[in-house]
């Protein structure tokens, strides 16, 4: 268990370190409080490490060993080092001047010997002064459970091997063959004779499994590389923190993310989540980042660049990632110079995402038990079959969404308060969260229209669709929690968030 | 900001449903997630323990011997000998990873020996039988496995 623990740990690291690293680069990231950094820096860490070790392999032949997985994760917590330490000496230059003004008056001292708090005292007070400083006590304890859940994800995930699906099926068993290989055009991937499914799907997260395991020349059986899909759940409750303390006051972002973790077959136990080792957990992480960086109030170049890094990994991270990454960058788009920089530097990354996912496709051929989606989508019977497949995915979406036993009544408490907070709905940027939503949902409907058994399909993917989804669904139901906590207790502070709302608008 | 009745009893309702919902789901969340830690913290096993523990001791001993048997770079042929869809051959094939597999088909579709030799095109020398989750793979062969189903095809189909 220490070893499976240890090895966790540093799996998480290898990307995490240099991913903070790469934060330093990026001001909006850079000024978060510490755990959204580290959220933020753990995702564009499995980007930028993962991601390039799949580019240097396949483009330059770089064999995927120590030496190559330990230069790239150094490259950028490197770069992070050399830019954090000449931005500190030049705020340090900036600030020599202000040496020559006077001390800080020394502030008063409130209590008299006679009043010093004895211990227990101090404690309660140092709790209260911590609650009060981070908002109050709904968001400590939101954190408190939030940690709690995620921490017991990480046990499990250390504990035992994988047992989910598709994780065996066709992740975990890709990552042993490039593995073997120390490439990701692994002989097993190209000759049509082995059978392995899912041949043509990106291998972001395969790769990020096998930089794991090389870099800490781990058992083929560890479980190593499940901690680092375990990470993705703190990973995306941060982000849905932070997207939705725009949409809504700190407690209720709190609150949110607190019914995210909640939501258990949402994101950890069902199909996707984070104790399985499917890549649907990390998609929702990149899509979901990625729109928060760029529907953010601030458009700065460097968040496009922050963001671009993000979507290129939702691109290399699953087949329906590219059309995710694509729908994100659009709605990215808005007039105005600084704005135009932004997406620009977002479709940089992305394009480049994308050549090399086609140039790395183009020589995996297809096999027999993989579903032949572009096939069936110039068959051109997408629209007919929608209409007279409704009548079988209907029925079983609804019946997977109304299991009180796995949902504990989460999909009656969505539609009421997106149906109350709805005028919080209506503001530009919550029309852009809404359509993101549609995303996942409207790319389930297509492949349910052209798929020959479309019953089946819903029954194991409508879930992890609704995963992909999980950011912004959760950010509007902060954004319209809001708005109903202004019904119902119209304070300043409510008028407060409304006008602020307004203005990031 | 105020509302009619309408409103406030659907912003009651919203409020309501929030609350259920944290109350049911996040007891049940915390009380798995303690027995999850407290379960990691008091094991001591090894990884084949495990494996043993997840996939059952039957499956895993079974696989660690044709590992044993098979070189890691040796490719073997993996019939499905489980009902279809059990995944059985996907767990087998993980299991064996990175020994390439040549997928061969369905137990019960190799009905003859001359049947069977059109299917075995790859020159390999094992034959993996993979049957229903946490059941143990079989090895065999090439040349007993092709004898087998010769020597039930003989028989007949009750003795599959």
């Amino acid at each position: 268990m220490t070893a499976e623990l240890a090895g966790g740990l540093g799996a998480v690291a290898l990307f995490a370190v240099p991913g903070y690293g790469l934060t330093e680069l990026f001001r909006t990231l850079r000024r978060q409080p510490l755990p959204r950094r580290l959220a933020y820096g753990y995702l564009l860490g499995v980007a930028a490490v993962a991601g390039a070790l799949l580019a240097l392999s396949h483009a330059a032949g770089v064999p995927l060993r120590p030496p190559a997985v330990w230069a790239t994760a150094a490259a950028p917590a490197l770069a992070g080092l050399v830019a954090g330490l000449v931005r500190r000496r030049r705020a340090g230059a900036a600030a020599a001047p202000d040496r020559q003004a006077p001390p800080a008056a020394i502030p008063p001292i409130s209590a008299g010997p006679g009043e010093v708090p004895g211990r227990p005292q101090q404690h309660v007070a140092g709790i209260a002064s911590l609650a009060q400083r981070r908002g109050g006590l709904v968001p400590v304890a939101c954190a408190l459970a939030a940690a709690l859940i995620c921490l017991g994800v990480f046990a499990e995930a250390v504990a035992d091997p994988p047992r989910d699906w598709d994780g065996r099926m066709a992740w975990c068993t890709q990552a042993r063959y490039i593995r073997a290989a120390g490439t990701v055009d692994a002989p097993v991937l190209l000759a049509k004779r082995w059978s392995i499914s899912r041949a043509q799907y990106p291998l972001l997260l395969p790769v990020a499994q096998v930089a794991a395991l090389e870099a800490f020349g781990a058992d083929p059986d560890s479980h190593l590389p499940r901690a680092i899909y375990a990470a993705f759940l703190p990973a995306l409750l941060l982000v849905i923190h932070a997207a939705a303390r725009r949409g809504g006051a700190g407690p209720i972002a709190a609150a949110v993310a607190t019914l995210a973790a909640a939501a258990a077959p949402f994101v950890i136990h069902g199909e996707g989540g984070a104790e399985s080792t499917y890549s649907d957990l990390p998609l929702a992480c990149f899509y979901g980042a990625a729109l928060a960086l760029l529907l953010g109030p601030r458009p700065r170049t460097e968040n496009g660049l922050a963001a671009g890094l993000l979507l290129a990994a939702a691109a290399l991270t699953k087949d329906e990632g590219a059309l995710l990454a694509c729908l994100a960058l659009a709605l990215g788009w808005r007039a105005g110079k600084a704005r135009v920089h932004r997406f620009a530097a977002a479709a940089v990354p992305l394009a480049m995402a994308l050549a090399l996912f086609a140039s790395w496709r183009a020589g995996i051929p297809n096999r027999q038990d993989d579903v032949p989606y572009l096939t069936l989508l110039q068959a051109g019977r997408f629209w007919p079959e929608l209409a007279a497949h409704a009548a079988a995915i209907v029925p079983i979406v609804l019946d997977k969404m109304n299991r009180f036993r796995n949902w504990a009544g989460f999909w009656w408490m969505v539609p009421a308060v997106l149906l109350a907070g709805r005028r919080a709905l209506g503001r530009p940027v919550a029309r852009r969260w809404l359509v993101a939503v549609a995303g996942p949902l409207a790319i389930a409907l297509a492949a349910y229209s052209i798929f020959p058994l479309p019953a089946y399909l819903a029954e194991v993917t409508w879930e992890r669709f609704l995963l992909q989804a999980a950011v912004p669904l959760v950010v509007l139901l902060a954004c319209a929690l809001a708005d109903i906590g202004r019904h119902l207790r119209p304070t300043r502070m409510a008028v407060i968030g409304a006008e602020r709302s307004r203005a990031e608008d | 900001m105020r509302r009619g009745l309408p409103g406030r009893v659907l912003d009651a309702a919203a409020v309501g449903l929030v609350v259920f919902f944290l109350a049911v789901a996040l007891p049940q969340a915390l009380w798995r997630a303690w027995g999850e830690i407290s379960q990691a913290v008091q094991s001591d096993e090894s990884l084949a323990a495990a494996r043993a523990r997840v996939y059952g001791e039957e499956y895993t001993r079974a696989i660690d011997q044709i590992r044993a048997a098979l070189p890691a770079d040796e490719a073997y042929l993996l019939v499905e000998g489980g009902s279809p869809g059990s995944g059985g051959a996907y767990w087998v094939r993980y299991d064996l990873a990175p020994r390439p597999a040549a997928f061969v088909g369905q137990l019960q579709d190799l009905t003859g020996g001359a049947r069977l030799r059109r299917r075995l095109s790859a020159n390999l020398r094992h034959v993996v039988v993979a049957f229903n989750a946490g059941e143990p793979p079989r090895l065999y062969e090439r040349y007993r496995f092709v004898e087998e189903i010769e020597r039930r095809a003989r028989k007949g189909p009750s003795d599959r």
